[in-house]
């Protein structure tokens, strides 16, 4: 691939292109600090028409104060930003009660769920109600994985009418999160993380159908082009970018 | 113009192939680093690249502390496969000093890969090793307050951002390291490089940041 291939695509691709993996939100582990308004000039530097997210104080302080963070955002950029709603099932039927209302009062379409952060596994049955519950609601669980896929495969086998995307593809562990999950139908594979190893998609490709694969870019735990060059790494018809980039999030989340 | 200042020679990969897209991509210069200890198999690869790519190319050489001195290098390249044993690293400071050649240093952060040699321990030598000059490649956000709080005050250090992923990562590392200690590198073949050459491609920073960024620091590093 050359020079005018990729930065053609790419410019091709702006004011399409739909990431399902984003926050905002601060983490002075590393410095972050992202709000609705900067994240939104991110998305139209690289040409993101709209972000799926969730908010870092979910994961680090309360997640019911990062909802509160996202239902914010939402408000303020409702054709840019939509809203993941964050779920700890430790907190049992009050977590029931926040899922419900998120998803049927303010309109969120997906779940963000880290197990290492809420010191549970998915797998957990206090994780199975929120996931059952889910299946009602018909919302996309957004899960992190960094595991191989083991945790994702549990319950992907256990409830598959639950869809699941494997936000990172396994992380350092993603050739076997692919060999694990790409039977799976419930499965979508998400290939953010600071791994930049050659070829990633090219080896999902083998596996996985295209239409399994979505962009995410993490920010502000990466920078966008960490994923996106992740997938123009492997050669593809414009027709299949496209799907990565953004029809097959369109299509999953009927947008 | 760019120039890589991290692109990995190894025999796994197809190295002139990998050089070749990142010309196409605007990648002007190459500094090669071995991580392979072998003799005999690093010379029949830089061998191969001579033959094969010297008049299109412009290339510099790193090379273990094992094959120093050499008259066609450039700095002394410290891999993983050395960073296990003491008298390597001692070898390869010392070398450095003897033969005024810059140091880099092989680094992935410690969140995947935790065998390594430690930010901690790298900090020592280059405190007994003052006049050495150092790059650290490869280091991650995820060890930003360590990288900070270690290396803040020793202007002899420079970093890669080869595998900075972070959002405005760039900006944070400029702020306290200015962009005078900040180089352009890929880690290719053995990472997939157009993560890097995007992010310049859509940096915010300034032109004049950018310039020194792309080559600047590095050829007036290695006074080439």
């Amino acid at each position: 691939m050359n020079k005018i291939d990729i930065f053609s695509i790419l410019e091709k691709l702006r004011g399409k292109i739909i990431d399902v993996h984003a926050h905002i939100g601060s983490d002075q582990r590393f410095l972050f600090r992202l709000n609705a308004d900067n994240a939104v000039k991110v998305m139209d530097r690289y040409g993101i028409k709209k972000g799926y997210f969730s908010a870092i104080e979910s994961l680090l302080c309360d997640y019911k104060l990062g909802n509160n963070y996202i239902l914010d955002a939402v408000n303020r950029y409702p054709d840019r930003i939509n809203g993941l709603v964050s779920i700890n099932p430790y907190f049992r039927d009050e977590a029931i009660d926040e899922l419900k209302k998120y998803v049927l009062e303010y309109g969120f379409r997906g779940v963000k769920f880290h197990p290492n952060y809420f010191y549970i596994e998915p797998s957990h049955d206090l994780s199975s109600t929120v996931w059952e519950i889910m299946i009602e609601l018909n919302v996309v669980l957004m899960n992190h994985t960094y595991d191989g896929g083991v945790e994702v495969y549990k319950i992907a086998k256990k409830f598959p009418e639950l869809t699941i995307i494997a936000y990172h593809m396994g992380g350092n562990l993603w050739k076997e999160a692919i060999d694990k999950l790409y039977e799976l139908d419930n499965v979508y594979f998400e290939p953010s993380s600071s791994i930049t190893d050659p070829c990633m998609i090219e080896y999902a490709l083998k596996k996985v159908s295209i239409e399994k694969i979505l962009f995410g870019s993490d920010i502000p735990f990466n920078d966008p082009a960490v994923s996106i060059g992740k997938i123009l790494d492997s050669t593809l018809s414009f027709n299949d970018y496209e799907k990565i980039f953004y029809k097959n999030a369109e299509k999953l989340f009927s947008d | 113009m760019i120039i890589d200042s991290y692109f990995l020679v190894n025999d796994k990969h197809n190295i002139i192939n990998e050089i070749c897209r990142l010309y196409n991509l605007g990648v002007k210069g190459f500094i090669l680093h071995s991580v392979i200890c072998n003799k005999y198999t690093l010379y029949n690869i830089i061998e191969n690249l001579d033959y094969n790519i010297s008049n299109k190319y412009n290339f510099y050489i790193t090379l273990p502390p094992n094959l120093i001195p050499n008259k066609d290098t450039v700095g002394v390249f410290l891999p993983k496969c050395l960073q296990n044993d003491n008298k390597e690293i001692l070898d390869a400071f010392e070398k450095s000093q003897k033969y005024n050649l810059p140091l880099f240093i092989h680094y992935r952060e410690g969140w995947h890969d935790k065998t390594y040699l430690k930010l901690e321990k790298i900090k020592e030598y280059i405190e007994k090793f003052r006049n050495v000059k150092v790059v650290i490649n490869g280091i991650n956000y995820s060890e930003l307050l360590k990288i900070i709080n270690l290396f803040y005050k020793l202007d002899n250090v420079l970093f890669d951002i080869s595998m900075f992923q972070s959002l405005e990562g760039l900006k944070i590392l400029i702020e306290y390291f200015s962009d005078e200690r900040i180089i352009f590198g890929t880690g290719a073949p053995i990472n997939n490089p157009i993560p890097n050459i995007l992010k310049i491609r859509y940096s915010t920073l300034s032109k004049k940041s950018l310039e020194k960024i792309c080559y600047s620091n590095i050829l007036s590093f290695l006074n080439i």
